[in-house]
């Protein structure tokens, strides 16, 4: 038996999902029309980041060099600049597995032959790499984007893989 | 009196539903979602017919169509599935996944209850029960939503209804039993006059949403065919930045 307090939570979770579904639905109709058109054309200038630009951006030499001057201004305009980059950098990673994860599910949702397996797994990867860049921006500004190399080289390989899962998933349909 | 003008009311929506759904061809589409709503219109007025004439047989009476209605609720559940998602054999294959998992875990939990305490179903309340059979409606409700929501599936008008009122109705419900079962008399007053009143709400719903026939937005062909094209040009663009990369490093190391 379900306890009351579990029960009465499905409950409001049902009606919670329900009217946001009917939100999301309705806000959908107008747009769609137009709205595979408009992702593919969306999509068609995205690309992921080189792994060598990531790995410059994250890491500590332009730091250490820049401390050279023992200019503290000097330090805190790059500290500035280089922070906006790398969470630039997220921004762009995080709306680049967005759109792959949207022409994904546009894909799949038509698909015959959908393999459970691999779309629990793809949902995993991009679970965790949403997660991977919230922990990133929020990161950046406390602990600086020298501290955080290998998650962002980490949140880069996995960003890559997805892509190309995407991409192998397309062609073979 | 007001409990009384809801419960009639009801049966006037009901009977206009059907009314409705008849004119506009409505039952050969959904016609799960209609054979409840006769189900429930006759429910009704059996349920008042023996409460006024048989009041020693209404407690049976009630038991038996309650579990009726739930087994065929549980069916438009399923016509909601297999009419929302023709046009989508991936999510449907995900949702039957899904809705796999949501029963065989319900089962499990039944079963596991079972094994602990093997007079535990005879202990039980009808209120009991229905409450989890509803809990487990709720659950195969919330799987499905989510899939729909995630896979960005466009609904109709029509089954857009069905599923927005059979969902508060199934929310409605599982709210009312746990209260019911908890024996608290001044919330009983109460939910006398708001259980009526929120499924008048839900059939008001239905009848808004079920005037006349929508139909289902289907995938266009053509946008699937341009968005492959685009896809595929998008590839071919990013494989062809990578061995520009790559051709960079080779010629300046």
């Amino acid at each position: 038996m379900i306890s009351a307090a579990g029960a009465l939570l499905v409950a409001v979770l049902l009606l919670f999902l329900i009217l946001v579904w009917v939100r999301a639905n309705l806000a959908r109709r107008d747009e769609l029309s137009s709205h595979a058109a408009l992702l593919a054309h969306e999509t068609e200038g995205l690309a992921v980041c080189p792994q060598e630009f990531v790995s410059r951006i994250f890491e500590g030499q332009d730091l250490e060099f820049i401390s050279g001057f023992e200019s503290p201004q000097l330090q805190k305009f790059f500290r500035c600049e280089r922070n906006a980059v790398a969470l630039l950098w997220v921004q762009q990673t995080t709306t680049y597995i967005r759109r792959v994860m949207q022409l994904h599910l546009e894909a799949s949702r038509r698909s015959e032959d959908l393999h459970v397996a691999t779309e629990v797994k793809i949902f995993a990867q991009y679970a965790q790499l949403r997660f991977l860049c919230g922990i990133l921006f929020v990161s950046i500004e406390v602990l600086g984007p020298q501290k955080l190399r290998g998650v962002a080289l980490y949140a880069q390989e996995l960003t890559q893989q997805l892509g190309h899962a995407q991409m192998e998933l397309d062609s073979a349909r | 009196m007001l409990g009384q003008v809801i419960w009639w009311s009801g049966i006037a929506l009901e009977t206009l539903l059907v009314i409705r759904g008849f004119r506009g061809r409505l039952l050969a589409r959904y016609p799960v979602f209609y054979a409840y709503i006769t189900f429930v219109w006759v429910q009704s007025l059996l349920r008042f017919s023996v409460y006024h004439w048989r009041p020693q047989l209404y407690v049976p009476v009630y038991w038996i169509t309650q579990a009726l209605g739930v087994l065929i609720g549980c069916a438009v559940v399923f016509e909601v599935y297999r009419v929302g998602l023709r046009a989508y054999p991936g999510t449907a294959r995900m949702a039957r996944n899904v809705l796999a998992f949501v029963f065989v875990m319900a089962l499990t939990k039944a079963l596991v209850n079972t094994w602990n305490n093997p007079h535990w179903l005879s202990m039980l309340l009808n209120v009991d029960v229905e409450r989890s059979l509803r809990v487990v409606q709720s659950f195969a409700i919330l799987a499905l939503v989510l899939l729909f929501l995630f896979y960005s599936i466009p609904f109709g008008r029509n089954l857009r209804g069905i599923l927005l009122g059979y969902g508060l109705f199934v929310a409605a419900s599982v709210i009312q039993l746990t209260f019911v079962t908890k024996g608290n008399s001044g919330f009983n007053t109460f939910w006398s006059y708001a259980s009526p009143g929120s499924y008048f709400a839900v059939l008001g719903v239905w009848a808004a949403h079920l005037w006349s026939y929508r139909a289902n937005p289907e995938p266009k062909e053509s946008v699937e065919l341009e968005l492959q094209y685009q896809r595929l040009a998008a590839a071919t663009g990013h494989r062809l930045r990578e061995a520009r990369g790559y051709l960079a490093r080779a010629v300046r190391p």
